[in-house]
């Protein structure tokens, strides 16, 4: 009995030995029987995942889809997720086998790596039907290799945006060029006034104004040559681009300790609000957000502009750093051709479209009615821009971009000289490449 | 004859009790651990099937053995290891002495402690992050209404982000060593108190000679818990900080994160799992042996005469 005893006790011993450590396979056995539930009920009813969480956004994809269903007898799911939250499921359920039928991308590297390994429906030839009703350049960044692999429903850009009032309080100008910039800087840290709100936890919007000064600098199409290895990530462009950006944070013109501030949970759109800072370089997804958040600021206070010529640079100040949203079908879908319809129908379908134009948002068809200051200023910003560069971190390939958002943040954080930064992305880009 | 009979049905049915503990146990622990192991051998993104990538052997394992970051990761866990122990434990083993007492408040007092247990991790970061917010968070209004005029953003400054973030840590974790201590503690039988201060012994050498030593196996298990979730622990430091700024408070969960699914390497995340199995199992088993008393058996318990 007690050599029994002791065996029970040891293999007792040994399992909670083992349940204390690497518990890290769990996922694999949970992930497997949460797919067999759901493929049962795959058959009529579609998965939509989006990341549009605004109120308002989020309201127009409930009632489009709504219609789709009535009109189709289809239904559909919808899972709202937040950017990177979105990012990281989406990749585990592509990567289990378990994804959703049509799924909210940027087109881009991101894109492009799931395409690359079969798991995206090519839509070339059923978007020849609605693809004139579209932008053209928003089609073009989910196109690799001549096919199509989603549909745009959202086109985006980043706009500099300020606070109105605040600028009308001081008597500023809004700046065009980096010397008027550094004078406007110079007057709001004299009234207390931080010059730039900025999160940077998820690290993607200080990397854009990493991307917004090397493309001021060594002009629009920086990053298009040195991915295409023409010219390195070395390049003085990009170390200048650097220093500039440390610059920045010396000079005060961005909250301490932005690199644990964190875009999802509103902290740094809160100091804007409040007035604590004047400007902010974000996604023209912030114009929707804002007047879902607080309309009283959308009327009165909200206002954008462009981030500012530099001075010998080659870039124009009516270059853009754009995007786009797109929904694209999983080639792992039980109903391909209802998801590819549903696609359309976002992409098309007035009531979608114009919903949108509605809650701030710039669709992705080219004849829209907006009614909004802000919304018509982003919409024409967007048209008269002298060229259209997609968003970095969604262009370079998965590792790659994960690496320059890192470097972004060191420099950022000053833990990192600009050589240093150019230098990693360099050795990357060529081990990858 | 007779009693071999008894034996065997006895280890039957415990076995029988065991059985579906062990196929669950079997299937999502022990299975997910081996396949750990088995990914961490390949060149696998984590996005399309395992079947197809390539095997690469220990490879994985030499490139983590140089992999600086990984072990500026280690080194936090260590850290978090030791700052764990300490103050967790030593706090409390003060506040379970405290609500073991019979002073005035002692209800209320208790009810304060354990206070920090009951929010779930999340809500508990998301809460410090907001107290811990350079701007408007509560801490640093306080700081400012107390004279101090720089105070430093905390989560985002390298000097102070261990530092916070272990401050938080402590906080959530203590009164759930509060609670374990304490119920060792009335384990302890009154005579025994009785008996020393008849004796003439100080309060203070009652709790040194004998509360501590009587405890002693609740406090290894304390042990134990406290190091093998510190070795493990990704939580708050994930959402607090992410690992940042720029990775200065990676955990080497929050790394194994990271390069599982957002830099797609899951053949390379999977070996930094296998390794951080590999640590824990070395530090506990070292833990055991360097803490096993003269009196202890191999079992680990003080021998009776059975």
């Amino acid at each position: 009995m007690r050599k029994f005893k002791k065996m029970a006790a040891l293999l007792m011993a040994g399992m909670m030995i083992l349940s204390a450590n690497g518990c890290s396979g769990n996922g694999a056995g949970n992930d497997e029987e949460e797919s067999a539930v759901t493929k049962e009920e795959g058959g009529n009813k579609l998965q939509l995942w989006h990341i549009q969480t605004a109120e308002n956004r989020k309201k127009v994809i409930e009632e489009g889809v709504k219609e789709f269903s009535e009109k189709y007898g289809v239904e559909v799911e919808i899972t709202v997720l937040e950017n990177d939250p979105f990012k990281t499921k989406l990749r585990t359920a592509m990567g289990s086998g378990d994804a959703p039928d049509v799924f909210h991308s940027w087109g881009g590297g991101w894109l492009k790596a799931f395409a690359d390994e079969g798991l995206v429906v090519d839509i070339t030839e059923d978007i020849e039907v609605w693809k004139d009703q579209l932008n053209e350049a928003a089609i073009g960044m989910n196109t690799f290799d001549g096919k199509v692999y989603g549909s745009p429903y959202m086109t985006a850009l980043t706009p500099l945006y300020y606070n109105k009032a605040i600028f009308e309080e001081h008597g500023l100008e809004v700046p065009t060029t980096w010397a008027e910039m550094e004078t406007v800087c110079e007057t709001l840290k004299k009234n207390g006034i931080i010059p730039f709100a900025l999160a940077n936890s998820t690290k993607w919007p200080g990397a854009q104004h990493f991307v917004m000064l090397s493309m001021r600098i060594g002009g629009a199409d920086i990053f298009q040559k040195a991915i295409s290895g023409e010219i390195s990530f070395e390049d003085e462009t990009f170390i200048k681009a650097g220093d500039m950006l440390r610059n920045m944070v010396d000079d005060g013109w961005f909250p301490e300790g932005a690199n644990a501030l964190n875009w999802d949970t509103g902290d740094s759109r809160q100091m804007f609000y409040a007035g604590q800072c004047a400007m902010i370089l974000q996604t023209s997804g912030f114009i929707s957000t804002c007047l879902s958040e607080n309309e009283e600021f959308y009327n009165n206070n909200l206002a954008l502009a462009s981030y500012p010529a530099i001075e010998g640079g080659k870039g124009e100040i009516t270059d853009m750093l754009a995007g786009e949203n797109a929904f694209s079908v999983s080639a792992d879908s039980d109903n391909v051709e209802m998801s590819i319809k549903l696609v359309e129908f976002l992409s098309t379908s007035k009531t979608v479209q114009q919903g949108f134009a509605d809650a701030g948002a710039i669709g992705a068809r080219t004849d829209l009615n907006v009614s909004t200051k802000p919304l018509q200023q982003g919409m024409d910003q967007l048209s008269n821009a002298t060229y259209l560069q997609n968003f970095i971190d969604q262009t370079l390939s998965p590792e790659l971009a994960e690496k320059h958002k890192d470097t972004c943040q060191a420099l950022l954080g000053k833990t990192m000289t600009s050589e240093e930064a150019a230098k990693e992305m360099q050795k990357l880009y060529e081990s990858i490449e | 004859m007779i009693r071999s009979k008894r034996k065997w049905s006895n280890r039957g049915t415990v076995l029988l009790f065991l059985l579906p503990a062990l196929v669950i146990y079997g299937l999502y622990n022990v299975y997910g651990i081996i396949m750990t192991f088995y990914f961490s051998t390949l060149d696998w993104p984590g996005m399309g099937p395992y079947q197809k990538a390539a095997g690469v052997g220990l490879t994985n394992y030499f490139k983590l053995f140089s992999d600086k970051e990984f072990w500026h990761a280690a080194s936090n866990n260590l850290l978090l290891v030791i700052v764990s122990v300490v103050v967790q434990l030593g706090l409390g083993m003060i506040l379970a002495l405290i609500i073991n007492s019979k002073i005035k408040g002692i209800k209320l007092l208790r009810t304060i402690y354990f206070m920090p247990m009951l929010l779930s991790t999340v809500a508990t970061g998301i809460l410090w992050q907001l107290m811990l917010h350079p701007y408007n968070g509560l801490i640093n209004n306080v700081l400012r209404a107390l004279g101090i005029h720089n105070p430093p953003a905390w989560l985002g400054t390298e000097s102070t982000v261990m530092f916070a973030l272990l401050f938080v840590v402590c906080w959530q974790y203590t009164p759930q060593y509060m609670i374990l201590l304490r119920a060792g503690m009335t384990g302890i039988p009154e005579e025994v108190y009785e008996a020393a201060t008849i004796d003439g012994a100080s309060k203070w050498q009652q709790f040194w000679s004998m509360t501590l030593p009587l405890l002693s196996g609740t406090l290894k298990t304390s042990a134990v818990l406290s190091i093998v979730g510190s070795l493990k622990y990704f939580d708050l430091f994930w959402i607090m900080t992410g690992g940042g700024p720029n990775g200065y408070s990676e955990l080497m969960a929050t790394y194994m994160y990271k390069k599982a699914f957002n830099q797609e390497q899951m053949g390379y995340a999977s070996s930094v799992a296998g390794s951080m199995f590999l640590i824990s199992m070395v530090v506990v088993f070292i833990f055991m042996r360097v803490t096993r008393r003269r009196d202890e058996g191999k079992g680990g318990r003080l021998n009776e005469n059975c």
